[in-house]
This record gives structure tokens, sequence and C-alpha cells, in this order.
């Protein structure tokens, strides 16, 4: 379920970032102020981006940000930023990102239950719609509720 | 008969590869190819051999220069179509060797 992962304080709509940095800094601290992670946690984010380029915006559009399990990580979670204006992440093809993710695990390889939910979420076809058009974290949540119920 | 076997490699494993490998899942079963499709980290996959290996364009180099089966590049994971014109002409490539 989404709903277990994505609520109203790990997500933010139409935020406003002027590097990819930023932008995940800002998907992360949703996640530091719900002590879900650490702090550190984002900087590893932003080192691996650098590092390993990016091919985290695996679609159009579409980033997921994330670094390597650790005890960085409190518990599993998930977060979710609408970028506005779009941000240019480097990606060849896929640039720029409206929607942002942010994954944490504390284990390697704990994380198939809801990525197997977010990656049904993304593959509809009405996802990058709703994202752009919801216009507060109310209507993205109402969204997000409608793709659980029927699921 | 024998299974094709997948891996599928990203960063650290745990998010772009696993979006591959559903992905893959079901063009193969699609197809009717039996295909154990697994996801890995970079470094994981480093020495693993597999039939097939698919990646994003960053990766490409790093794991062709440790293997000679083909490393498949993908650069948009959720369009299936594309992905299906690239695996599976290319898995039917390696199971003609097979017979």
């Amino acid at each position: 379920m989404l709903s277990q992962f994505l609520n109203s304080r790990t997500i933010a709509v139409r935020q406003r970032a002027w590097d990819k940095a930023q932008a995940i800094r800002i998907a992360g601290e949703l996640l530091v102020k719900q002590k879900l992670i650490d702090e550190k946690y984002i900087d590893e984010m932003v080192q691996a981006v650098e590092k390993l380029g990016p091919y985290i915006v695996l679609s159009p559009g579409i980033a997921f940000a994330h670094a390597r399990p650790s005890q960085l990580v409190q518990r599993d979670c998930v977060s979710l930023v609408t970028l506005d204006p779009p941000v240019a992440f480097g990606h060849p093809r896929n640039d720029p990102v409206s929607v942002l993710f942010v994954l944490a695990a504390r284990q390697a390889n704990q994380h198939l239950s809801v990525m197997r939910d977010l990656a049904k979420l993304i593959i509809r076809p009405d996802f990058l719609p709703a994202m752009a058009q919801a216009g507060s974290e109310e209507e993205l949540l109402k969204y997000l509720r409608s793709v659980d119920a029927q699921s | 008969m024998r299974r094709l076997e997948v891996i599928c490699v990203c960063g650290f494993g745990l998010g772009t590869s696993l979006i591959l490998k559903m992905q893959l899942d079901d063009v193969f079963k699609e197809a009717g190819i039996d295909a154990e499709v697994t996801a890995f980290d970079i470094t994981g996959a480093a020495g693993m051999d597999a039939d097939l290996f698919f990646t994003s364009a960053e990766f490409h180099d790093q794991l062709q220069a440790g293997t000679s089966s083909p490393v498949i590049e993908v650069h948009d994971f959720l369009d299936k179509q594309t992905l299906r014109d690239l695996a599976v002409p290319a898995a039917k490539k390696v199971m003609e060797q097979w017979q």
C-alpha cells in the first residue's frame, strides 16, 4: 500500500529547487523531520548522484534518489516531491525532472514490497498528469488513495 | 529447456533495477520466454555472469568489460514497448545458440 509510506508528512507539491542537489535535499528533509533518516543520508544521496551519474532519472520526468542501505535509515521510508519548475538532473534524454522520490532502506534487498507498489504507480498513464495537476498535498494524497483503492 | 538468466543492474540495487526487473518479468512472460530476472547493484553484479544484462547508460561499459554476454542499455525504464523490442530479439538470439 502506497499510503503506508506516503502521507501528508512525506510528500510536498510544487517545490522550487535551483538544482538536483537542492531538490534531493527538499525531498530528504521531509524524512529527516520525521526522524526516519539521518541528515547524513541526504549527503550520501547527493554524493551518489554526483558520482554515479543521472541514472536515477529512469523515465522522462521521474527520478528515484537513494543511497546505499545503511544504519543512517531508522526505518524503510519513501518521500515524494513534485518540482515546479522541473529541474535538470543532467540526464541526456529524461530531463527535466518534475517528480522526485527519495527511497531509504535500512537493509539491502528490503525494499521490494514498496518498490512494487511504486513501480505500478509510475507506469500508470495518468501518473504524470496527476502529479502536475496536484496543487496541494491533499490533492496528491487523494490521487494516491484512489490508486491504492484500485489495487 | 534451459532457463534464460538475466541480470538488471543499478547503482545500489534497490531502486531502478527492481523496476527494470518487474518490467522485464512481464515482457518475457508475455513473449513466452522462460527467464529468471535478478536485480543487482553495480558492485554485486561485478563478476556475475548471465545470458543477458540490462542497465542504464552509465554502467554499460563497465559491465560489458566483464562479460562476453550482451549488455543492453535502457534509457526509459517505463517504456515497455521499447524494452520488448530490445529484450525479446536479444533473448531469442541467445537461445538460438543453445540449440
